[in-house]
């Protein structure tokens, strides 16, 4: 099989050419970290999450919504913010029944198309 | 071209069809406050539909990282740009709104369809502005995941961008199945039609001959080229399963939530069939869940409503973005949308319990009141605190054949307490 070029997508390694700006321009779009983790953590709870399961998370770079906080705010206020929401807001939970399924025999599904050409994929 | 009547833009606007047919129409709400991006919605329609050879960049169902992630790369930045060079300082919203025809008030500025009235480029006229990505930006489905602070480690040595203090969220996406389809305008072989029993945007790929002009035209970039059999694909809405032949689930023929919605994690997603007029407006029925989230509350809202093909996806806007940002995205309601979904009242958070509960669609929901077990403080967008009522409510969800499909009980919040400041607990 020949090898594919992709396209080099780095852009610290792609040379310059004529037309790319030589100055870059942003703008600073202000945003609350504490409010981030205060929302994020009432979700989580609302959402049935337990307390040691949400202080976990929030250390896990896995999940990054709550790390960069923790990352941009510290341990100690991070761990403030959780312990007060926690405190206030509690574990939600709810219990769901859903109409049972008579029955559960496995089936075959046909979803496939043909081919414009006629062969098989 | 005729006139058209766009509820979410709250005046007639320009479109080549005229007005969708009436009947039930696909739609759905996300919340973004629950999302965790963990991409199974992705991958249960990856798995379905889009795993054969010629669409490994064709991601139906994608979860991005906004601000700076998005598929196809800075979609929606660009097409915003291209809106305001051609319309420049008027894409703006009336003051105002309120009432069932114009809920969000009046957008004064250009619509994808207005903006392209009279233009032609190089290949003729256009039906819609808009753009084809490259290759390039077909090639990353979750560049910049999980940045919330800027780009700097991806720029050159001697470059610096300022920093922005840490916010983002995820945003899901997929066909929204548009009252006003751009890639139906723009199709230049008539291939694209909506289906009038629930309206369903679908590509007959007998009749696409791959000229990509939905590509171009949908503003959402739905609408995705497949080299290897010459044709344009898009989302089907699974509509095996909106017509009740998956028989493990819908015994009776009953319509069932598609892939993406059944498999999600947190539990953000409800979608359902509305009524429509004739007129392309949603018909009164507050005990559609839907319709009482969007219509009736007011708590999700379209995603970029000035597009002005009238998409039937809805989100609850996430609390801790600021503002700005999210009305560009979600227009005038954000206010109205997160003051009440930051702490909702009874009925409210009862209807929000029904988001992922059942695998088949709800067409109709209602209330078994309880007692009041809990009052909890919770945080409103200006950083302040309400106190949000807690009932032990039930709500009951009915399918098609309004027989019970699903039943959800809230109970009552439970606190743990430090062991080492409560000693004598048991």
């Amino acid at each position: 099989m020949a090898d594919i070029e992709y396209p080099n997508l780095d852009p610290r390694l792609r040379p310059a050419e004529p037309d790319h700006p030589m100055s870059l321009e942003g703008d600073v779009i202000s945003g609350d970290p504490a409010l981030l983790v205060r929302c994020l953590a009432e979700e989580m709870l609302m959402g049935g999450m337990s307390a040691p399961e949400l202080t976990a998370l929030s250390h896990s770079p896995q999940y990054q919504s709550l790390y960069a906080a923790r990352v941009s705010l510290g341990h100690e206020a991070t761990d403030r913010i959780l312990g007060e929401v926690i405190a206030r807001v509690g574990v939600f939970s709810s219990e769901v029944w859903e109409s049972p399924i008579q029955d559960e025999t496995p089936v075959a599904l046909t979803v496939s198309a043909p081919r414009r050409d006629g062969k098989g994929d | 071209m005729p006139s058209v009547y766009n509820w979410q833009l709250g005046r007639d606007m320009s479109f080549p069809y005229g007005n969708a047919p009436g009947g039930l129409q696909f739609a759905f709400v996300f919340n973004i406050n629950r999302c965790i991006g963990c991409q199974t919605c992705t991958m249960a329609c990856r798995s379905t539909w889009t795993f054969g050879r010629g669409q490994e960049h064709m991601w139906w169902n994608n979860v991005e990282t906004k601000p700076f992630g998005g598929y196809p790369r800075f979609w929606d930045a660009k097409l915003l740009t291209m809106l305001e060079e051609a319309n420049p300082g008027k894409q703006v919203w009336g003051k105002g709104g309120g009432g069932t025809d114009a809920p969000y008030g009046t957008f004064n500025g250009m619509t994808i369809f207005e903006a392209a009235e009279g233009y032609a480029g190089p290949a003729g006229p256009r039906r819609a502005l808009g753009y084809i990505p490259t290759a390039d930006e077909w090639a990353a489905p979750n560049i910049f995941e999980d940045h919330g602070r800027t780009l700097a480690d991806a720029l050159p040595s001697d470059a610096r961008l300022p920093e922005h203090k840490v916010w983002f969220f995820y945003l899901a996406r997929l066909c929204n199945h548009c009252t006003y389809p751009a890639c139906l305008a723009s199709c230049p072989r008539n291939a694209i039609y909506k289906r009038p029993e629930d309206g369903v945007v679908l590509i007959d790929q007998s009749r696409c001959n791959g000229y990509q002009k939905c590509v171009e035209a949908c503003p959402y970039k739905k609408a995705i080229f497949r080299s290897t059999t010459g044709t344009s694909e898009k989302c089907v809405g699974c509509y095996p399963r909106l017509e009740g032949r998956d028989p493990l689930i819908s015994p009776n023929g009953e319509p069932a939530e598609t892939r993406c919605m059944t498999s999600c994690v947190g539990k953000i997603r409800l979608q359902g069939l509305v009524q429509v007029d004739d007129r392309g407006n949603w018909k009164p029925d507050a005990t559609n869940p839907l319709y009482y989230l969007v219509r009736e509350r007011q708590v999700a809202l379209p995603l970029y409503p000035q597009f002005g093909t009238e998409p039937n996806g809805f989100y609850i806007p996430p609390r801790w973005v600021p503002r700005p940002y999210l009305e560009q995205m979600f227009g005038p309601g954000v206010q109205r949308s997160l003051e009440q979904y930051a702490c909702p009242d009874r009925e409210l958070l009862a209807c929000l319990q029904l988001f992922r509960a059942a695998q088949q669609i709800i067409f109709r929901y209602e209330v078994i009141k309880g007692p009041k077990v809990a009052e909890v403080p919770v945080t409103m967008p200006d950083s302040s605190t309400k106190i949000q009522e807690i009932y032990n409510d039930t709500v009951i969800g009915y399918n098609k054949l309004d027989k019970e499909c699903v039943r959800v009980t809230i109970k009552e919040p439970t606190f743990e307490r430090d062991r080492m400041k409560h000693a004598n607990s048991i």
